[in-house]
């Protein structure tokens, strides 16, 4: 790979002074990528001229998994495309399935889902905002934002038992009823956290080293983005109104009022603002979830045995935390999907960071990466 | 633009280039494209503005092991039109080479490589076709039906 690189490289030897471009290896170990994702990066001095990812080293071949295991052993395996946001990535699954086979879901299970898959959007945001402000040498945010991320993890633990991998949305509903005691907890969370984005704000958003760091870095346009495949947060950055919650509205979307975060720097500042904002929106959908949920069954009457009917297919896309995630299941009359593909938002989102990084410096990476929200066993799965 | 709408659409539009058009009981229209006709499509598809298919959801393949085939699948959505259209195409599956459509949108580049990595689909005209999951030496194709391993045997359903 190197020779075949370093082969590449032309030395300018008319000019003056003889620079020559170098390449870098950036991981795959290395703590800013947030993972084990290895960036080849062709540098002249600092500037960087081309940034080729190389992605294979969490590749668990889920999807394979996938096809030999029943729909409902399936739920498992989408913990772990996305482990900061298992939740997203369990109702992605969950609802693919559920066009597949024709399921009714009762309406206090679809408040639940809404509920949990926003409380997971804050909780994902808030790790996104510790390891990016962390990449930028800003240390302090992280331990704010795992902070009030515990209490978020705390909620879950009380329904499902679990911190990180829930397994709570199941086809057909989730897994149990919450608590009677959820409502009033996660109110007060509600109350509690809403207040510390301002905080966060308040330590980076005008904050002039910050800024320095973000804005104009990796500007991208509405055009190329929407063709790069970009989604979610990252694209609304541009100025795009794509929230999948608005255009092809899924559970009870529309009937919750909410606005569609949208910034139009197209650069990492703005695309740390609208998660800033989503936050706050977050905030806002809960509440409205928790008025409007009343009692019920929260889980659907299944037959025994789930089987895809022979040669239909369903492709159904959720609003991540991350952006677009889409889910494709192929059923051939069995009780094991034929084909599972998984379209995660990570995965194009990191497509683009060559176009993003080049011309700027070498420390420009970490900022353009951080602000793209990649998490590397989705990229991989 | 609801589903039978954009059917009824390309039904005049794309009569002669297309295998197939239908509604699924899921409610998805799927277009099955002729070989020929594949990225003519694609390329209206992108850019008329009664359809503006400006964003590729998803590129994969799912192999037909029984029919002797490997279907390319792409999901597209139009920001614009709000509205999701399947475009399918069908290929052999001993010899598998489809046209890409990485001209038209940029984000099917490493849809494309991984679907060459995982299927061993040949994406003609692709500009840097290499695998992208597995090691660079790696001989076979998982995704395949009939892929076998050391120590980890599949049996096709």
């Amino acid at each position: 790979m190197t020779d075949l690189l370093l082969s590449q490289i032309d030395i300018n030897s008319n000019s003056l002074t003889e620079t020559d471009e170098y390449i870098v290896n950036l991981g795959p170990q290395h703590p800013a990528t947030h993972g084990v994702l290895r960036l080849v990066v062709k540098l002249d001095g600092e500037v960087v001229k081309e940034t080729m990812p190389v992605l294979g080293y969490l590749h668990r071949s889920i999807e394979k998994i996938c096809e030999n295991r029943t729909y409902p052993q399936c739920i498992t395996y989408t913990d772990r495309v996305d482990y900061a946001s298992a939740m997203s990535a369990n109702l992605a699954y969950a609802m693919a399935a559920e066009k597949l086979l024709n399921i009714e879901i009762p309406p206090r299970a679809q408040w639940l889902r809404m509920i949990f898959v926003e409380l997971q959007r804050i909780a994902s945001h808030l790790l996104w905002l510790g390891a990016f402000a962390g990449d930028l040498g800003a240390f302090t945010p992280f331990l704010y934002g795992l902070r009030e991320r515990e209490r978020v993890l705390d909620l879950f633990e009380m329904t499902c038992g679990q911190r990180l991998t829930y397994n709570y949305i199941r086809i057909g509903g989730v897994m149990i009823d919450v608590l009677p005691e959820f409502v009033e907890k996660c109110r007060l969370f509600l109350d509690y956290f809403f207040k510390k984005v301002d905080e966060y704000e308040e330590l980076l958003t005008y904050n002039p080293i910050f800024l320095e760091r973000t804005k104009g870095v990796g500007f991208i346009t509405p055009e190329e983005a929407i063709n790069w495949g970009l989604a979610g947060p990252s694209l609304r950055g541009s100025g795009v109104s794509c929230d999948i919650r608005k255009q092809q509205p899924y559970l009870f979307y529309d009937q919750i009022d909410f606005k569609e975060e949208i910034s139009y720097g197209g650069d990492c500042w703005s695309r740390y603002k609208v998660r800033m904002n989503e936050m706050r929106q977050c905030v806002s959908i809960i509440r409205q979830c928790l008025d409007h949920m009343g009692p019920g069954a929260v889980e659907a009457k299944l037959p025994p045995v789930l089987k895809g009917p022979n040669g239909q297919e369903a492709y159904s896309r959720i609003e991540s935390s991350r952006g677009e995630m889409g889910v494709y299941l192929v059923g051939n009359g069995t009780p094991k999907p034929w084909k599972c593909k998984f379209r995660c938002a990570s995965f194009n989102n990191l497509s683009v960071i060559d176009k993003l990084t080049r011309g700027w410096k070498v420390a420009d990476i970490m900022a353009v990466l951080g602000s793209l929200d990649i998490i590397i066993p989705e990229v991989d799965r | 633009m609801n589903c039978e709408d954009l059917k009824n659409k390309l039904e005049m539009d794309f009569k002669e280039q297309v295998h197939s058009l239908n509604i699924t009981p899921q409610k998805e229209v799927i277009l099955t494209a002729r070989d020929e006709n594949y990225l003519d499509i694609c390329q209206s598809l992108f850019s008329k503005p009664e359809y503006d298919f400006k964003h590729l959801s998803c590129l994969t393949a799912v192999d037909y092991i029984k029919e002797n085939k490997i279907t390319v699948v792409c999901h597209l959505w139009s920001y614009s039109q709000k509205c999701q259209l399947t475009v399918k195409l069908e290929t052999n599956r001993e010899q598998p080479r489809v046209p890409t459509v990485e001209k038209i949108w940029k984000s099917a580049n490493w849809f494309e490589r991984e679907v060459f990595d995982l299927y061993g689909v040949i994406f003609e005209g692709h500009s840097d076709l290499r695998r992208i999951m597995m090691p660079d030496d790696y001989k076979k194709f998982p995704l395949r039906k009939d892929f076998a391993d050391d120590g980890f045997i599949v049996k096709p359903n």
